[in-house]
């Protein structure tokens, strides 16, 4: 019976955010959101795995921004106080919902979960990379990089600009992880001709592409997606699997849309009267997701208001079996494919981190039954990483992965689109003249012109970001996502302005070091 | 605390100080601001800073007045030429291309220079540097990040980037003096000539590279354009310049070589490489080291027909609830555009 490799790959991310001069940001609460519902969910479920030997293997991509921010003392002290407010909020709701069992019992299950994760942050001591990290030395986690600041790599023109995204990452990594990674994540799957040989250059192994960036390489791969391709480079293209992915990701056919699972949209931030819920949401009254939902999804074409109650035991159950049912249809895949093959097909699936536990409650769960399936109640998959592929199977077809991206349309059409194509000229410029002052002062200079270079660069990183664009082209916090670019690309033309001036503003830089602090130890001449 | 001490702390714990004492405006505040707030200043401080304020106001307005006086006319011309009234109001003059696009018009609209100095409040330029001052900018520093995009950066610049198979994007600036350079390079045709964007393609194919040259006329002398690619996979320049009736282009700027994706699985010989696994597991940073490459690899690959049939597998099936469909081609899937992707609003 053939058996092949299934590497699970989770990508987190988030853009920077961080608003010290506010005292609530409602940006910046989706730190905070995503913290609570996926990245202390997913370290449970991972810590959960490892406590009970349970033979696990998974990928997970964590961007510098994100890192910078779990790490952030500002906001780790903000994320212990959202969790306060959590469980503040639980107690209120076990009191409200009293007379009703059904809504109590659910109230019930959200205080227990929100105490529970408060208690492992306090644990943890807020050192939620920390523990990451610790998965990764016990060899159940591989933690890949991702571009510096997710600025989505075929859309930037300087060669220094881009190889700095993937260097700037990887130094990072190293600060927070001890090791240089191995893989990388291209943000938004985002890949160009020459790409690979910016990564072999910053020393990394494999990166990973959607599927038709391996089906339609030059030449095509006579093993597809199922098996790596060596860029000329050496380093490692791997595809995504479309089979398995769909099964997870697609909104109408995925498991997330089943209609026992708990509906994201129903929240009580927007159903209970302001003078119950105002300390939980915006100060200024603005309605937000509180993350007590008392709803299931029920079916596909329910509204809103004919939504049935949420049993957290019965979503349990069906994690279960959805799980099952994944686990057959990759022990069928696999047998189909070695069948075709000479070697153990692999099998790769990746997906946002934040689909799991953010927008598909269950989804912690899922992993949890899965990996504990795969271990426990078959022998035809085996969970795998894309380094451990590579350390058993060193010979593979060469190719040149086609230009593509996972965004929607599979290209470049969410980034460089009407809505956001305005970006680019700005960007483009700021890219040129920052090259332009690296080498200028290639060979160092006095700390206040190097402070000022090194913040220029962030400011540029920083506009960078993929998140703008993607935001400006689903329409959801525009005005944020232009203030944004618009506020780091002045401050690098002032930056520049000052420094071709001879004269730079030691206050103001100073101030703007303590608020756009991401790379603390960034040298701008990796832009040389 | 006091002042001094206030004084060394750094403008983001003066701001959650500010903040905790119930200062809500400290966000927006600079240092010395929230300074002032916590720990008011004596009378006497407070006499000599108004003073020393008066007076400086009272120059500020004496050099505002020496300068209308002296740069009067000036001031006139330049906003004249900028399509400016004198009072820094846009003019909405028409241009002789009065058949353009909806588009153009919208982004010509969208692109009407901006006054050189908007207005912050204070009546004075933001970004105004007086290099005689040594004390640094008077506005408070939030004020210094906010400053609108450039409409133009006065340089000859274009670029391309691929959308997807089908289509780019392209972006131009040229400058005034990068029309006189070409017109110099066309000689006497210059006086026929027209700005164009210039596509330039080239397309390995079965019988050799075929290359292409698309034009396309431009009304403005910046703006962005999205243009049909001549064919999937092709690598593609543009080049903006002037285009005599001759023939004869010359060119003012150009992009960068890009790749569009193909549409399509390029079939070609197959090659095969070894490379060695790193010997610490990613503990240290290693070197690639790629041993073996050629095509000379037959053992790996995809099982020939004789050895499918030795197998005897067949497509498994799926369980009750399986909800994938079945594949028709082992190591494929469907197309891109089917790709599930993302979903809207996941970050």
């Amino acid at each position: 019976m053939g058996s092949g490799d299934l590497a699970l790959v989770l990508h987190a991310h988030l853009p920077f955010i961080r608003h010290p001069e506010h005292r609530y940001h409602l940006e910046e609460n989706w730190l905070y959101e995503a913290t609570v519902a996926t990245y202390l969910p997913l370290l449970d479920v991972f810590r959960g795995l490892a406590r009970d030997s349970v033979d696990f293997r998974l990928t997970i991509s964590l961007s510098p921004p994100l890192c910078t921010m779990l790490e952030d003392d500002l906001l780790k002290t903000r994320t212990a106080a959202y969790l306060d407010r959590l469980c503040r909020l639980g107690d209120s709701e076990m009191r409200r919902t009293s007379g009703d069992p059904t809504f109590h019992r659910i109230a019930r299950f959200y205080a227990d979960r929100f105490g529970h994760l408060k208690a492992l942050y306090d644990e943890l001591r807020g050192d939620v990379i920390g523990a990451f990290r610790a998965l990764q030395d016990d060899g159940l986690l591989e933690i890949i990089t991702v571009g510096a600041t997710h600025g989505y790599l075929p859309v930037i023109r300087e060669p220094s600009a881009r190889r700095a995204q993937v260097q700037v990452a990887c130094e990072s990594y190293q600060r927070m992880f001890g090791r240089w990674p191995r893989g990388i994540w291209l943000p938004e799957c985002g890949y160009t001709e020459g790409l690979d040989a910016v990564l072999a250059e910053c020393g990394l192994r494999y990166f990973f592409v959607d599927a038709h960036g391996i089906l339609n390489a030059r030449p095509q791969p006579p093993l597809g997606i199922h098996a790596p391709v060596f860029c000329k480079t050496g380093v490692a293209a791997f595809g995504r699997d479309l089979e398995s992915s769909k099964q997870v990701w697609s909104a109408k056919e995925g498991y997330p849309g089943d209609g026992v699972y708990r509906d994201f949209y129903r929240d009580i931030g927007f159903d209970l009267p302001l003078d119950y819920i105002g300390d939980y949401i915006h100060p200024d009254g603005i309605r937000v997701h509180t993350g007590f939902k008392y709803f299931r999804v029920t079916g596909p074409d329910v509204d809103l208001a004919n939504k049935q109650p949420y049993d957290p035991d019965a979503a349990k159950e069906r994690a279960a079996t959805h799980a099952g049912n994944f686990m057959f249809n990759r022990e069928k895949q696999m047998q189909h494919l070695s069948a075709h093959m000479d070697r153990r097909p692999l099998v790769v699936s990746p997906y946002d981190a934040e689909l799991y536990g953010h927008w598909w409650f269950e989804g912690p769960w899922f992993l949890d039954f899965l990996a504990r399936k795969i271990a426990f109640d078959q022998s035809t998959v085996r969970l795998s990483t894309a380094a451990e592929y590579l350390e058993e199977n060193t010979t593979n077809s060469v190719a040149e992965p086609s230009p593509s991206s996972w965004g929607d349309g599979g290209y470049s059409s969410v980034w460089v689109h009407e809505s956001n194509d305005w970006i680019y000229r700005h960007v483009h410029r700021a890219e040129a003249r920052m090259h332009e002052l690296a080498r200028r002062w290639k060979d160092g200079t006095d700390d206040i012109t190097r402070r000022a270079l090194n913040q220029a660069a962030r400011e540029l990183l920083l506009a960078q970001s993929s998140d703008w664009a993607f935001i400006m082209k689903t329409a959801t916090a525009v005005k944020y996502a232009c203030d944004r670019i618009k506020t780091h690309l002045a401050r690098f033309r002032r930056i520049d302005r000052e420094l071709t001036a001879g004269w730079i503003n030691a206050e103001w830089l100073a101030d703007l070091e303590a608020r756009d602090n991401i790379f603390g130890e960034l040298d701008y001449r990796v832009y040389a | 605390m006091d002042r001094e001490e206030l004084g060394k702390m750094k403008l983001e714990a003066l701001r959650l100080l500010a903040l905790e004492k119930g200062i809500d405006e400290a966000r927006s505040l600079g240092k010395v601001e929230i300074i002032d707030r916590l720990v008011p200043k004596g009378i006497v401080e407070r006499a000599k800073e108004a003073v020393a304020h008066a007076v400086e106001v009272v120059e500020e307005k004496a050099h505002e007045i020496a300068d209308k006086v002296l740069h009067h006319g000036e001031h006139q011309g330049a906003a004249k030429a900028d399509g400016q009234t004198a009072h820094g109001e846009t003019a909405d003059s028409e241009t002789a291309d009065g058949d353009v696009a909806a588009g153009d018009a919208a982004e010509r609209k969208a692109t009407v220079k901006k006054p050189a100095h908007p207005s912050n409040g204070f009546g004075v330029p933001s970004m105004t540097v007086h290099p005689h001052v040594d004390h640094g900018p008077r506005e408070p520093l939030h004020m210094l990040d906010f400053e609108e995009l450039p409409e133009t950066y006065g340089v000859d610049e274009c670029e391309v980037l691929f959308r997807d198979p089908f289509s780019v994007f392209a972006y131009w600036e040229i400058t005034d003096g990068g029309v006189s350079s070409a017109r110099a390079q066309l000689g006497q045709s210059a006086d026929s000539s027209r700005l164009v964007m210039r596509m330039f393609t080239t397309v390995p194919g079965v019988e050799g590279v075929d290359r292409q040259i698309h034009d396309l006329d431009l009304p403005w002398n910046h703006g962005k354009r999205y243009l049909q690619a001549p064919k999937p996979g092709a690598h593609l320049r543009v080049a903006v310049g002037l285009l005599s009736g001759e023939g004869y282009f010359a060119p003012i700027a150009h992009s960068s070589l890009v790749r569009v994706p193909p549409a399509e699985p390029q079939p070609g010989p197959v090659e095969w490489m070894q490379v060695i696994p790193p010997k610490t597991r990613g503990r240290t940073r290693e070197p690639l080291v790629v041993v073996r490459r050629g095509g000379d690899h037959a053992e790996r690959g995809v099982r020939t027909p004789e050895q499918h049939a030795e197998s005897g597998h067949e497509r498994g099936g799926s369980s009750p609830t399986a909800k994938s469909g079945s594949q028709t081609y082992p190591f494929g899937g469907s197309s891109p555009g089917s790709s599930p992707g993302r979903r809207d609003g996941s970050k």
